[in-house]
């Protein structure tokens, strides 16, 4: 495939991105609130697009987030868009929602993301 | 729709009133005029779901916002002011009394036999006798300006602006009854029931006197009222 592993640590105000093409388990999990979500988030955005012209065979996104921006939001639409129509043309990805059962804005806002999706395999876990 | 979004929405109207009314010379021209339309809708939608999420978050933010103010000023346990407000407020209530020439009156309250309280009843109890104690002060002081906080422990203060002697003794006389009415069980006091010492003190402030004199004789009041036998309150009024 060649692409290669894309691993950001996670601060203050950007979260944990651990993206392995190999075996197609993604993980962005921590806060979402970054100075400049354009510069945070691009290069995560052309990786995934990469990646989804030929997807492992199975592909599993894990979002565990606490708090996100706007931008944000912006950035997991167009994420979920881009898979959500690689899901249409049979490829096998969904993501997963996760939240603290606790916090009921993030468990509604993974409402929201699922609520306009065609395709897309989007389970909300609260645990 | 969301109405926010008149503007967009209207565009998409227009849009579509074109595609229907033979607008384009040939169906390809059509076809990319309706694709973009349609991509362009999609994006208004996430527009307004971003929107909409933002809003959702800001409340909560606000919320806990509110909710930190308030814990930054009160007491977690009894909810009355904790020292901070107190330490703030103090010193404004007392250089208004010296500009307005008004009296100005400082009450201290504390648990008799409260550590033998705890001893016996546990912790737990203890902070519910708390809470009950700060809740007849509070319903007490009436006025807008009078303030409870609870001092640390078993002690709690009283500020109370523009008082005469007379009304603090009535309101010290209703703390003591509506104590002695909550019958709080206490084996360890000689009264076998939660009771309170109070000591106040009413002053006239002058410039040049510092507000720590409040403190000083209210103090000094509820000493008196302990050395009596606690179970009641005790007045200082400085001759100055």
């Amino acid at each position: 495939m060649g692409m290669e592993l894309l691993h950001i640590e996670k601060t203050e105000s950007t979260p944990l991105v651990h993206l392995d093409p190999d075996s197609g388990e993604f993980l962005i999990q921590g806060e979402s609130f970054p100075e400049n979500a354009a510069k945070f988030y691009t290069p995560i955005i052309e990786w995934f697009k990469s990646y989804l012209l030929s997807p492992a065979d199975h592909t599993c996104l894990e979002i565990e987030i606490l708090y996100f921006n706007s931008s944000t939001s912006k950035v997991f639409l167009t994420i979920f868009d881009m898979m959500d129509k690689e899901v249409q043309s049979g490829k096998d990805i969904r993501v997963i929602w996760k939240c603290d059962p606790e916090n009921e804005s993030i468990i509604e806002f993974g409402e929201e993301f699922k609520e306009d999706l065609i395709a897309l395999p989007f389970d909300i876990m609260t645990e | 729709m969301n109405t926010l979004f008149k503007k967009e929405e209207s565009i998409i109207k227009e849009g579509k009133q074109r595609l229907e009314s033979q607008f384009f010379s040939t169906p390809e021209q059509a076809e990319a005029y309706r694709s973009l339309l349609s991509e362009y809708e999609k994006l208004l939608k996430d527009t307004i779901k971003i929107v909409g999420m933002a809003d959702k978050m800001e409340m909560t933010l606000k919320t806990t916002s509110e909710k930190l103010d308030f814990l930054s000023y009160h007491d977690a346990l009894t909810r009355v002011y904790n020292r901070r407000y107190l330490n703030e407020t103090l010193p404004k209530e007392w250089k208004n009394a010296i500009r307005e020439k008004k009296t100005i009156g400082f009450v201290i309250l504390d648990v008799d036999h409260f550590k033998a309280y705890n001893d016996t009843y546990g912790h737990g109890q203890g902070d519910d006798c708390l809470i009950s104690i700060a809740g007849v002060i509070q319903d007490t002081a009436r006025r807008p300006r009078d303030l409870v906080a609870r001092f640390g422990g078993d002690e709690f203060v009283m500020l109370l602006p523009e008082s005469s002697e007379e009304s603090t003794q009535h309101l010290l006389q209703k703390i003591l009854d509506h104590v002695r009415s909550l019958k709080l069980e206490h084996a360890q006091s000689p009264f076998k029931q939660v009771t309170v010492s109070i000591g106040a003190t009413i002053m006239l402030p002058d410039q040049g006197m510092h507000s720590e004199l409040l403190m000083r004789y209210a103090d000094q009041a509820l000493y008196e009222a302990k050395e009596k036998g606690r179970n009641q309150y005790a007045v200082v009024i400085p001759s100055l």
